[in-house]
């Protein structure tokens, strides 16, 4: 692929070109010309302290852009350019709002910097030891939260709002310069890092909906300014107030929360009240629950019933310490939850879609198992893995090659992008391009799976995912119509689940996965159970066929035990045949056994739709 | 010895950051260095213990240690004590001993704080001049060649479908309807077998066609010349293809106005890179080299004083 592809834009200019066509024979003007773009929204270059001092000195956030583009950059860590092997359709550069961009601000001695005098100390720190400690050693105490009064003045010179507009405009010309509207939307984005009670994760990802104008209207709120997610929609909300800017706040790594992502009460312990559930469900419709840090849909000690719950777990907090299972860890039981709450204040703080990104440190955004190139730019040389220390809380072969984030969208611009992630029609993939359609409805019937154009059977007579469905008429259960095509560069699919969650009237929460649609013409046994797909991978070579799976599945699938009194929710899980793992890829290229990897050889990559709720009539 | 100190240079010391080190992370950056006066003196505190614990355990979160820290009995305490004591001495022990010295793990530790920083150098090299661009431009033209791309759209049969007589049977029946109807571009979805990808292909590059029809279908369409009848059928990945094939342009090189940017932004690129080059240059141009019957780079390009 040349530059010029990025001109006019690899495969996302396709999409667009595709548009006036589409429309054009799309049965009625009804928003089945919805088009399907894939993104990135949490992705680290340069300007976030700990991507700096885990070695990503050189990845700009406009290279970060470039890249995703497209645009071949120089590898960090190796002394060659890359290029990515499909550019993306839309981006964010989220790097983290606290202490963003110091190194960078001292590699180029900024002014505004130098002319404190804890500025200046930092200088001296970043010199003697670049790499590392140094600088770190003030900024450590920027992530920390609220400072210590005895380092208050030292708080108000390092990240003063002058030396934090400088930072955030570095990102704002960066998204700018790369929007290439109908081609390639980039965002405005950072990362709200905060962690509470000695370790446990609450950070969001916060996108703004606006121009370069509007972004530069704001400054981004960090842990620094506070904690507590009250807190930061308080912000949001004051500040759309101010600006006019809309925002969404994306929470990931709920799995290593420790319990608090999704609690029962807020952060004061108080059981959630309408008001905290109105908010959270304004601000927060979206969780990312799958990247390099594990997958946050569910766990195998808490859904013990599910036999693919065991992918991807990760059971260690941010500083390395081990976390037990907990329900207020995961999207699922999240769900479950909301529903409880709902019937208890009469809202739900907890429906929200769901979306994967990578969470790379890189500035590249890679999720490809056989073209990884890891959660840090240290990781990137192999010899790193059997030569000398390896990291004990983030080892490359723990880190997963995930995820992305799927957007049905009428264009690819700010606007569009950022109205599908609003109304969750979204979804999220472990790293394959896997095209999900999900629609709900009552009526539909069992030849619409075969239509030719299932988006206009769905817009027409149904509300795709995300939405919302309320009085069941008499003797109907919801149906949902689900069409699922494989990545053309990816693993064949095994099936297409569907996840049902609901309360009964004693308000008890209960799951249920239902096998839907599946390859090879398999047969339930007595029991129900959908034998394996198999698997093709050999792992000699890393290479698998496509001689098991399925190029594509569709069905219309109806709530077999459905009651019109209960809410419930339905998502939908699709499975790959097996594929090899970047750490087996890594194995047989050092001629190491798999084993010594500590992690399986092969895995089912998946996609995870958002869900469509049912709830009843009052 | 602040243990604390090696902590923080541990490059798994940034998910520290999120911790609560504001204290040590404050008296680290204000204090001297005081190595060397009290080199034969080892206090042992709970500071120095609880950072032993988390170096040790190569997790950093000090409440957590903290309370490890005082749930221990005296006797756990004493042999913890013990264990820190003797690292320690052999730690100082090792660096009178001059051990650090010669030791290629320790020597990459170094070069790699040179590596950052180096990779710190200015990263906003001096602006180039329009003249500058165009000739990179033309130097670099293969990076910025347009490729060809293809526009038409297509009627699919199923490999995995059942058709009376076979899928190729279908296929030709279907391009004998196609062409007796007189088909036009948006007609296509009216016909055949759902495919998985895209109906129509626009200026679409033939890369992303074989991503999804197949190379072997790439390869035939790039082979064919554009008209206004439905031709096929041409196998595929999935199944057989029958295509109206509009509009094909040339690969060509692209006006410098259209690539203006691209070009910036290389040069850019190209510029900071070649600073990191010209300081690594530069440092070792402050050491005398002598090669003896080995050939230096210079040398071989000709230019050097061997």
């Amino acid at each position: 692929m040349s530059i010029r592809q990025l001109v006019l834009g690899g495969a996302a200019v396709f999409s667009l070109a595709m548009v006036p066509l589409a429309q054009s024979v799309a049965q009625g003007n009804g928003p089945s010309a919805t088009q399907l773009f894939w993104g990135e929204l949490h992705l680290h270059t340069n300007h976030s302290l700990d991507a700096y001092i885990t070695a990503n000195t050189t990845v700009t956030p406009d290279m970060a852009y470039r890249y995703a583009r497209g645009i071949p950059i120089q590898q960090p860590g190796l002394d060659r350019k890359i290029q990515i092997r499909r550019p993306l359709d839309f981006m964010a550069v989220t790097d983290h709002a606290e202490m963003m961009g110091l190194f960078t601000l001292l590699n180029r001695a900024d002014e505004t910097l130098l002319a404190t005098p804890w500025g200046r100390r930092a200088m001296a720190a970043h010199v003697r030891d670049p790499g590392r400690g140094g600088a770190m050693s003030v900024t450590t105490a920027g992530m920390a939260g609220p400072p210590a009064p005895e380092l208050q003045e030292m708080m108000s010179q390092v990240y003063s709002d002058a030396v934090r507009s400088t930072a955030w405009s570095v990102e704002i010309e960066a998204a700018e310069r790369n929007y290439i509207p109908g081609t390639f939307t980039t965002m405005f984005g950072w990362e709200w890092s905060s962690v509470v009670d000695g370790g446990k994760n609450l950070h969001r990802v916060v996108v703004a909906n606006t121009d370069a104008e509007g972004a530069a209207s704001f400054i981004p709120y960090s842990s620094q300014d506070s904690q507590r997610p009250e807190d930061l929609w308080a912000w949001m909300s004051a500040t759309r107030e101010r600006t006019g800017v809309d925002f969404l706040a994306i929470p990931h790594n709920s799995n290593i929360s420790g319990g608090l992502m999704f609690q029962m009460t807020d952060s004061d312990g108080q059981p959630i009240s309408a008001a905290y559930a109105r908010a959270r469900q304004s601000w927060e419709p979206l969780v990312e629950v799958t990247q390099a840090k594990g997958t946050s849909e569910v766990h195998p000690e808490i859904a013990t019933n599910d036999e693919f719950a065991d992918f991807e777990i990760r059971r260690k907090l941010l500083i390395g310490t081990p976390t037990p299972a907990d329900e207020g860890d995961y999207a699922r039981s999240a769900l479950l939850r909301g529903l409880q709450i709902q019937d208890r204040t009469g809202v739900n703080p907890y429906n929200f879609g769901m979306i994967g990104s990578t969470d790379s440190h890189t500035g590249l955004s890679s999720v490809q198992e056989n073209d990884f190139y890891g959660k840090l730019v240290s990781d990137i040389p192999l010899s790193q893995h059997v030569i000398g220390p390896r990291p004990v809380i983030f080892p490359a072969w723990e880190m997963g090659a995930s995820g992305r984030v799927a957007a049905w969208a009428e264009e690819n611009t700010r606007a569009g992008i950022f109205a599908a992630l609003r109304r969750k029609e979204v979804y999220a993939t472990t790293g394959p391009r896997i095209a999900l359609r999900m629609f709900g409805g009552f009526n539909f019937t069992a030849a619409d799976a075969d239509a030719r154009d299932i988006a206009a059977v769905g817009y027409a007579r149904g509300i795709p995912m995300g939405g919302d469905l309320t009085a069941a008429p008499a003797g109907r259960a919801p149906e949902l119509l689900i069409h699922a095509v494989k990545d053309p560069l990816s693993g064949n699919l095994d099936r297409v689940q569907v996840v049902k969650g609901w309360i009964d009237d004693d308000g008890e929460a209960h799951e249920r996965i239902y096998d839907v649609a599946w390859s090879d013409g398999r047969q339930k046994d007595r029991a129900g159970h959908l034998p394996a797909v198999g698997n093709t991978v050999d792992l000699e070579t890393g290479l698998y066929t496509n001689s098991i799976g399925a190029v594509q599945l569709a069905t219309v699938w109806t709530d077999p035990d459905f009651k019109a009194d209960q809410a419930a929710f339905y998502y939908v899980r699709v499975l790959e045949i097996p594929t090899p793992r970047h750490s087996l890829l890594d194995a047989i290229a050092l001629g190491i056994d798999v084993a010594q990897t500590g992690q399986p050889a092969t895995i089912q990559e998946r996609a995870y739709s958002s869900p469509i709720w049912y709830t009843p009539v009052r | 010895m602040n243990l604390l100190r090696l902590l923080l240079k541990e490059p798994l010391t940034h998910f520290v950051l999120l911790g609560g080190l504001l204290f040590a992370a404050y008296s680290l950056v204000t204090e001297r260095d005081v190595l060397d006066a009290d080199s034969r003196v080892i206090t042992v505190d709970r500071e120095a213990l609880t950072n032993f614990l988390q170096y040790r355990s190569s997790a950093f979160e000090p409440g957590f240690f903290t309370a490890q820290y005082d749930s221990m009995s005296d006797e756990q305490l004493a042999e913890l004590a013990r264990s820190y004591v003797r690292e320690e001495a052999m730690a100082r022990e090792a660096s009178a001993l001059g051990l650090d010295k010669n030791d290629y793990v320790i020597r990459r530790r170094m070069v790699q704080k040179i590596e950052y920083l180096v990779a710190g150098a200015d990263l906003n090299p001096r602006p180039p001049t329009e003249q500058e661009l165009r000739t990179y431009f033309e130097a670099h033209m293969d990076d910025f060649r347009q490729d060809a791309e293809f526009t038409f759209t297509h009627v699919f049969v199923d490999a995995e479908k059942d058709h009376p007589g076979g899928m190729e049977a279908e296929a030709r029946r279907l391009l004998a309807r196609l062409r007796s109807a007189h088909a036009g571009f948006n007609d296509a979805p009216a016909y055949g077998d759902r495919f998985p990808y895209q109906r129509n292909y626009v200026r679409q590059f033939l890369g992303p066609i074989a991503n999804e029809l197949g190379p072997q279908f790439a390869a035939r369409l790039a082979a064919l010349q554009p008209g206004e009848n439905w031709q096929g059928p041409f196998a595929g990945n999935y199944g057989l293809h029958l295509i109206l094939f509009t509009d094909r342009t040339q690969a060509r090189e692209p006006d410098f106005s259209e690539v203006r940017e691209q070009v910036l932004a290389a040069v850019q690129e190209e510029r900071r890179t070649s600073t990191r080059e010209a300081l690594l240059d530069e440092l070792v141009d402050q050491y005398e080299l002598r090669y003896v019957g080995v050939p230096s780079i210079e040398s071989l390009a000709g230019n050097g004083d061997s």
